[in-house]
Parts: C-alpha cells; sequence; structure tokens
C-alpha cells in the first residue's frame, strides 16, 4: 500500500539552517496569498512552458496568443521556428469568399471545431474573380480569369505561380492581330503517338477565362509547396489527362507513359513510398513514381468496373489502408446538383479487390476539391466520427450554373444521410467555391514569378 | 534480472521520502510517489535525500496537489507492472481500459482549480519535471484559450497589453487576419 502522511512543521527531524531561513521568508509570504493572487503574471511564464503550451495550438489560436502582449509575441516568434514541430493540431475550415463588394480580397475561414469565422485577406487576385481548385498542405490552389494556375497559403499570403497554361501539352494560344493571346483552343491527345492529335479539329475553343474550367479538374501537391522540393500534378481535359510540374518549373509534363494514362478520377501523393496514387474512373489505381528522369506508371488494381457511373476519390486511411470513395451526384427537381450517395471501399491488393467499408474508426473524411484527408473525430470538438465532410466539385453542374447554391454536407456512414451545414439562403456559398481547408503558416519561399 | 527487479520494487515500495515544502511542511511519500519527479529521482539516485528533500520552490498547499497527483499516477505505473503477469490479456486489457478510465476521471477533476493554482501546479511540475503533470496542465492552459480572441486571453489571465502601436502594426502586416 501506498502511504502518504503530513506531518506539522517542526515535528520532523529536518535541520537544514538554510531551508529555516528560507521557510520564514516563505511563512510571511504565506499569510499575504490572498492578496497576491490576482498578481499572478502569466506573461512573465518561463519561455519553455509557454512555448508547451503554443505546440498544441493550431495556427488560428497562435495567432490569438501572440497578439497578447509582447512576451507572448516574442516566444510564439519562437515556436513558429520550430517548424513543423510546432502546430501539430490542425483546424478543419472551410474557406469561402466573404462577399464583401468593398473588399474583395476578404474570404472567410469559418473553422468546425468551435463555429467561429476568421476573415483573412488574400493577396490579388481578388477571390471572386478566382475558380478555387484545390487545398492540399494550408494551400490553396487557385486559377485567375486568364486560367492560370496559382498556389496561395491564405495566412501568410504568399503566392506561388505555376507554368502558364500554353505549357501544357495540348493547350495552344489564338492571338488577335495585335498579337494578343486571345483564345485558348484545346486538342485531343493521343497516347499512342505520346502526342496531340493535330489532324482532328480541336476539342474545343475556349475563351481566356473558360480555359481554367478544363485545365484543372483536380489539383494535388506532393509537399508544402513553401519547403523544398514539391510536385503540383493537375488532371485535364479531354478525358482526365495528368500532367505535372516542379514548383519553379517552366512547363508541365504530361504523363504519357501508357494508353492508359487517361480517363482519371484523383490522386494524392504517398509520404511513405513517395508515389503518387491515381484512382481511374474503371477503379484502376496506378501508381506514378515522378523520381527519377522520367515518369514510371504501374498499375496495382485491375479495373472494377467497366460502366463508369461515380466520381470516384483516392485517399490513404490514417490506419494505412488505401481507400476509394465513390460518389454518385445528381440534378434534383429544384435543378440543383447534389451528391446522392457515397460508397467506400478498401484496396485489397493481394485479393486484387474493392471491399466495402461501413466505418472510417472513428474518423472523419473530408471530400470536395481538395485533397481528401482524415482527422481523427475525437480530437477534434463537433467532428462526428465515421462521417464524410463534403463540398461540391461537380463539374458539369459548376460550369452551367455558376451561381447555384452549392452543396455543403456531412453523409452518415452508419445510416447513409445526408445534412445540410448550411441552408440554400446561405448565398455567398456558391462563388468562389467553398473548400476544406487545414490552414497553416509557412513563408519561406521566395515569391517565384514567371516571367 | 527479472527477479532482481522486482526485489527492488518491493525495497522501492517500502522506503518512505520526507518532502518539505517552501513554508517548511513535511509529506512524508512512498519512493514510488516520489519518483515521479525526474528531480527527485535524481536526487535519491545520489543519495541526497538523508533528512527530506526541501523544495524550496514549491508551497505547501501545491506539493500537497501534486503529490495527490503523483499518488494516484504512482498507482496506475505500479498497477500495470503487477497486471501484466498475473492476467490473461483479455482481463488485462478489460482491468486496463477501467483503469484508464478512471484515471482520465481523476486527471478532469484533478485540473478543476483556479488560474492562480494553475499556474503554480505548471510551475512546479516543471522544477519537479513530471512530464505527465507537465502535459496535463499546459493543455489545459493550451484548451483554455482556443477559440479565444487576444482580448479575452488578457482579461482571463490578467494580462496587460504592453505592445506598442509599432508592434501591433508589425503582427496585423504579417497576416491580414482578424476574427469575424
Amino acid at each position: 500500500m501506498l502511504l502518504i502522511c503530513s506531518t506539522k512543521k517542526g515535528t520532523g527531524d529536518y535541520t537544514s539552517s538554510a531551508m529555516d531561513a528560507s521557510s520564514e521568508h516563505e511563512e510571511s509570504r504565506q499569510q499575504d496569498l490572498p492578496d497576491l493572487a490576482p498578481v499572478y503574471d502569466w506573461s512573465e511564464l518561463p519561455a519553455d512552458l509557454l512555448i508547451r503550451i503554443f505546440v498544441d495550438l493550431d495556427v488560428l489560436d497562435l495567432f490569438s496568443v501572440r497578439a497578447v502582449c509582447k512576451s507572448w509575441w516574442v516566444y510564439y516568434l519562437e515556436a513558429r521556428r520550430l517548424g513543423p514541430a510546432c502546430c501539430r493540431s490542425q483546424s478543419p475550415c472551410l474557406l469561402y469568399s466573404s462577399n464583401n463588394h468593398n473588399d474583395p480580397n476578404t474570404a472567410t475561414l469559418f473553422r468546425l471545431t468551435n463555429k467561429k469565422l476568421y476573415r483573412v485577406t488574400l493577396p490579388d487576385p481578388p477571390l471572386p474573380s478566382c475558380f478555387v481548385v484545390g487545398s492540399c498542405h494550408g494551400w490553396l490552389a487557385i486559377a485567375d480569369e486568364q486560367s492560370n494556375l496559382l498556389l496561395v497559403n491564405p495566412l501568410s499570403r504568399v503566392q506561388i505561380a505555376l507554368p502558364p497554361p500554353l505549357t501544357i501539352k495540348n493547350v495552344r494560344g489564338c492571338y488577335t492581330t495585335d498579337g494578343i493571346l486571345d483564345r485558348y483552343h484545346l486538342l485531343e491527345l493521343d497516347l499512342l503517338n505520346q502526342d496531340c492529335d493535330t489532324h482532328a479539329d480541336p476539342y474545343d475553343d475556349l475563351t481566356r477565362e473558360q480555359g481554367r474550367f478544363y485545365f484543372y479538374l483536380r489539383v494535388a501537391m506532393s509537399a508544402d509547396p513553401s519547403r523544398g522540393s514539391c510536385i503540383v500534378m493537375i488532371m485535364h481535359m479531354p478525358n482526365n489527362h495528368l500532367s505535372f510540374a516542379r514548383v519553379g518549373d517552366a512547363q508541365w509534363t504530361w504523363i504519357d507513359v501508357n494508353h492508359r494514362c487517361r480517363d482519371y478520377n484523383d490522386f494524392f501523393y504517398n509520404n511513405s513510398d513517395g508515389l503518387f496514387y491515381a484512382v481511374r474512373g474503371s477503379g484502376e489505381v496506378h501508381t506514378i513514381d515522378l523520381n527519377g528522369s522520367s515518369p514510371v506508371v504501374k498499375t496495382i488494381l485491375r479495373p472494377m468496373v467497366s460502366y463508369i457511373d461515380t466520381n470516384k476519390y483516392i485517399v490513404q486511411a490514417p490506419w494505412g489502408d488505401i481507400l476509394q470513395v465513390w460518389r454518385d451526384n445528381d440534378i434534383d427537381e429544384e435543378g440543383e446538383g447534389r451528391a446522392i450517395q457515397l460508397e467506400v471501399y478498401m484496396v485489397d491488393l493481394v485479393e486484387q479487390k474493392l471491399v466495402e467499408i461501413k466505418n472510417l474508426k472513428e474518423h472523419t473524411l473530408f471530400i470536395g476539391f481538395n485533397t481528401p484527408f482524415f482527422l481523427l473525430a475525437e480530437d477534434y470538438n463537433m467532428l462526428i466520427p465515421d462521417c464524410i465532410y463534403l463540398t461540391d466539385d461537380y463539374m458539369d453542374y459548376i460550369f452551367c450554373r455558376r451561381f447555384n447554391p452549392r452543396q455543403v454536407a456531412v453523409f452518415s456512414m452508419k445510416d447513409g444521410s445526408f445534412t445540410d451545414l448550411f441552408t440554400s439562403s446561405d448565398f455567398w456559398l456558391n462563388w468562389p467555391l467553398p473548400v476544406w481547408i487545414t490552414p497553416s503558416y509557412s513563408q519561406r519561399q521566395k515569391r517565384v514569378v514567371h516571367v | 534480472m527479472a527477479s532482481a527487479g522486482s526485489g527492488d520494487e518491493k525495497a522501492a515500495a517500502a522506503a518512505m521520502i520526507t518532502l518539505i515544502s517552501s513554508d517548511n511542511e513535511k509529506f512524508e511519500v512512498t519512493e514510488a510517489t516520489a519518483t515521479l519527479s525526474q528531480t527527485i529521482r535524481h536526487m535519491i539516485e545520489d543519495g541526497c535525500t538523508d533528512g527530506g528533500v526541501p523544495l524550496p520552490n514549491v508551497t505547501s498547499k501545491i506539493l500537497a496537489r501534486v503529490i495527490e497527483y503523483c499518488k494516484k499516477h504512482a498507482t496506475a505505473a505500479a498497477g500495470e507492472e503487477g497486471s501484466s503477469s498475473s492476467f490473461s490479456d483479455a482481463a488485462f486489457l478489460e482491468v486496463d481500459r477501467a483503469f484508464l478510465e478512471e484515471l482520465e476521471e481523476f486527471d478532469d477533476a484533478f485540473l478543476e482549480v483556479d488560474r492562480a493554482t494553475l499556474f503554480d501546479l505548471i510551475l512546479a511540475a516543471n522544477y519537479l519535471d513530471i512530464k505527465g503533470l507537465l502535459n496535463l496542465t499546459c493543455q489545459k492552459v493550451a484548451d483554455s484559450v482556443k477559440g479565444k480572441t487576444p482580448e479575452q486571453i488578457r482579461e482571463m489571465y490578467n494580462i496587460v497589453n504592453d505592445l506598442t502601436p509599432e508592434e501591433e502594426a508589425e503582427i496585423r502586416r504579417e497576416t491580414q487576419w482578424a476574427f469575424e
């Protein structure tokens, strides 16, 4: 048994004179304690302890604590220098336009965990003019009105320009008599000849603004683009081909390894093996190795269906499995495009099959234009386990009905129900497209501008 | 080695250590409880505990709370060691889960203190190098500021804003960010 007994002062055998002297002093202080209590100065908490507290905060809370007083600001800067060790905590947010006509550069972050709204000011171009095509590692991928792709960190406001659309293999420019770029011609791609089909008519003739709906159906990054080497992958029309560029590259590189390198739906970068994983409409899964001098594509799961009727996502679960999420969209009686069914499958690489799963091991999954990500529900207030939080990414519908309401909903895997997170009267949710993001503050990269 | 280890544990369980607070109050605790503090563990290893361990940075009020925490968590540590050999795996897991839940409830109740006490507990946990208690108390502070504005945090912790207008402007420049 464990015993603890408190003995009154003086009854023990302790005889240190130094201690006695200090205890007298302490005694007088002790009597004053009730009066002293309010002057506990939290601004003077030792640096290492304060930094330890800051490490448990996500980036939005860090922005609050740094503005409390001078010493907290200094320690915040110190904590930030710790880099990724700091800010382990992520906050899932929905980012959308603040719809403020006086200040079109502001965006709203709706933090799911405490239902608080934060306003962030983005650099030009103004958000309402942009097509939000992705979010990954706390960065937004946006396409401006000339269909240029940019990566923006909404907190540090650092912006990184990616190669211009004219460097995509099958995009050609049409110029005015004054030599000004006027329209884009999108050509068919021929994987057998590894080239554009220049004999056929262009697949489409697009205004500079329309291009972005054809060039960036999906965007993902291999890493935080401000930290070292980052590969950005895009999926483009026709037939959902993939191209990639490293941050700093001058042009996009088309992935033309074999005749199956098309009809993709989604892709992500797997940190543990350094490969991109891409899913095709048929459920077939490819790994794409971009580490060597030329891309290597391997089929790791054979096609699962011949008739493609759902939009597919691919994601690695925190427990290691590769999952596919199949999403069925439809236009309802009010003319609004909505997800009507979601199914989740575990990819069984050994048996070469998909196994439907009915729970996410207490996790929450986020899908939409963002690169899909998981969070453990119990670590975050308000998140519902075994649910999929989704935003509208139904491209055909978005292209035709740009200012229609966007679905932002929670799908329960338990009962198959959809619950809207916002009502359709929240008109600000239409354009630009609301997107899930886990904000992070990164700024090391100097601005990369293509000339 | 294993048998020698269990012999030592029995000896350790019996050994008592006297801790002396800054206001000279004495607390007699088992070595198992006291050694949750790395600071005290090192003093014991160095043989510096004869006549008691003076803790001039910790008041009796706070030391009593710290000992309460260590006592509970030392029981937990002892429980883990003892159970692994005497229970079947399934039974052990069951006991383990129940005990962990109890421990969690204890920790929650333990943190129901005013901010002054919390401040002292953090400093004591740091000085005594009690990792679990330091994590627990720091997490409590972190949780309390989540979702708060700088003004709310200042009010909650009695902090005076000593930032100059220039510094505030610099902070704003760093990120154009605000609560809506």
